[in-house]
């Protein structure tokens, strides 16, 4: 395997282990704003990992740009997203958990 | 180096399905729609995957879609889903 | 056993059981984000199927615009937890078990492999114009079905503007929702217009295209930037009839000349299925944001056209 393939495997991994983390935070964090948190780090690491792992590995350069640009798109939904989602909670009432 | 990729994206899929979870579980429909930007998240990681394969580069315009449109439901909901009053769940 | 057989094999898996999760679910809002998860097993079926256009579509349209569509629809039932009644369960595995026995009989009976016409169709690109098998059917082979499909999607939003109030309050917008509106929508008109021009070589077309421009308008309709579609505005009415109208424009001359309608010959056939395109574009788009309910301020004065405001039931 060549230098860039083992480093994109590697990216490439590191990238799955967020998007586990994501799923793991979704299910056991104790409310609707820490798990917010838990999905947008699998949007922005763990996507972010697997698009540099593939970017080294694109065909060209605009098979690149098209990866950067996609990474680019899902970053500006899940922001206001993870925003959105967290000012209507609070509207609707939601508490902050507050455990030890 | 394709079966790495197919074996992440298969990983990618197992992954929402256990997502699923919390979209049983609620308890608020905030907590449920938040599981959909897992989901589009991981759709756009696991065609990403995919279209990195010979020849199957029109699959990264699928992905491009999800990109934009991940989001559009929880927009909807935001804006337009179920009215509760202050206060209550 | 490769993996994949595996990632195929989850999809399948996953499309059935999640079916299932949203046919018992009680609580509405469980079943639509279940439903919008269905959507998305969905497009990646397409998309290991090899259907990309397929795919395309299902992912705009089946899980993103149809999601959006059914949560406003949940607004409109404006109930704080809205739930189904509960039906025998004996009846509905009766009608389950019956359309499986059926549909596996069918899908068995099927000869394997099966080419079906794609040995035609490729041995006749050339003369189509286009270079995708997808849109030389739609376009070419089969352009009388792609004029009454749109015609039919035009009578569907007619319907809708005569048959529902266009309006649902909400608190007002916040600038976060603006500048995101701002950022989409000149995005989404460049990308509608990428789609259309990819149409002719790979997957893509005028409803892909069509259906990210009625996303754009969509984030910009619920972030209060544009006025929904109305079809008392006439300019509105004009390009909602600009797919069909595109079809005759570039049917009609040749019509009159004798030829049968429709027939585009070989020289200038791409030059008119992008023309058709195009005009059938901004009708699929303008048909697909009207399905959307608009969004109005909370204190709502009647305002000079005459659709009606409905309040809190």
């Amino acid at each position: 395997m060549t230098v860039s393939g083992v480093f994109s495997a590697g990216f490439l991994l590191a990238g799955a282990f967020f998007f586990l983390a994501g799923t793991v935070g979704i299910l056991r964090f104790p409310d609707i704003f820490t798990r917010l948190h838990a999905v947008t780090k699998a949007d922005n690491l763990g996507l972010g990992l697997v698009t540099v792992s593939l970017m080294l590995e694109a065909p060209s350069y605009a098979a690149a740009l098209d990866l950067a640009i996609v990474w680019l798109l899902v970053l500006l939904w899940s922001s206001v997203a993870a925003q959105l989602v967290a000012r209507d909670a609070l509207d609707r009432g939601e508490v902050p958990w507050r455990g030890a | 180096m394709h079966q790495l990729r197919t074996g992440v994206a298969t990983f990618l899929l197992a992954n929402v399905l256990v997502g699923l979870v919390r979209i049983a579980r609620g308890p608020t429909p905030a907590d449920r729609i938040l599981v959909t930007q897992l989901f589009g998240t991981s759709a756009v990681a696991v065609l990403l995957l995919l279209a990195a394969d010979q020849g199957a580069s029109s699959i990264r315009d699928v992905a491009l879609i999800f990109a934009l449109f991940g989001g559009v439901s929880l927009l909807a909901f935001v804006r337009l889903g179920p009215r509760v009053r202050r206060g209550g769940r | 056993m490769t993996f994949d057989w595996l990632l195929d094999a989850t999809v399948a898996a996953a499309l059935p059981l999640v079916a299932w999760t949203v046919a018992r679910s009680v609580a509405l809002s469980r079943a639509i984000v279940l439903f919008i998860a269905f959507g998305l097993l969905s497009a990646l079926a397409w998309t290991r199927l090899g259907a990309i256009d397929v795919a395309l579509v299902e992912a705009s349209v089946g899980a993103g615009l149809s999601g959006a569509l059914v949560m406003s629809a949940l607004s409109w039932a404006n109930l704080d937890e809205a739930t189904v009644a509960r039906r025998s369960v004996i009846a509905r595995a009766f009608v389950a078990a019956a359309i499986a026995l059926c549909l596996g009989a069918v899908l068995l009976g099927v000869p394997d492999p099966s080419e079906g016409l794609l040995g035609d169709v490729s041995a006749n690109l050339g003369d189509a114009g286009v270079h995708q098998p997808i849109t030389a059917v739609l376009m070419s082979y089969r352009g009388y079905d792609t004029l009454f499909e749109l015609v039919v999607l035009i009578s569907a939003a007619l319907t809708i503007g005569a048959a529902k109030s266009a309006r649902l309050e909400a608190r007002p917008g916040s600038d976060l929702l603006r500048a995101l509106a701002d950022a989409l929508l000149p995005l989404c008109i460049v990308l509608s217009a990428y789609f259309l021009w990819r149409g002719s070589n790979a997957p893509g077309g005028a409803f892909q295209g069509g259906a990210v421009l009625a996303g754009g308008v969509l984030v910009s309709t619920l972030a209060e930037r544009l006025r929904r579609p109305r079809l008392t505005v006439w300019w509105i009415r004009a390009a909602l009839v600009l797919g069909p109208a595109s079809f005759l424009l570039v049917g009609m001359p040749r019509f009159v000349e004798g030829a049968p309608f429709l027939e585009y010959g070989p020289q200038s056939a791409s030059r008119a299925i992008f023309a058709i395109e195009l005009g059938s574009l901004v009708t699929i788009a303008l048909v697909l944001a009207s399905f959307f309910p608009g969004v109005g301020p909370l204190e709502t004065a009647p305002d000079a056209s005459s659709e009606r405001t409905r309040g809190h039931r």
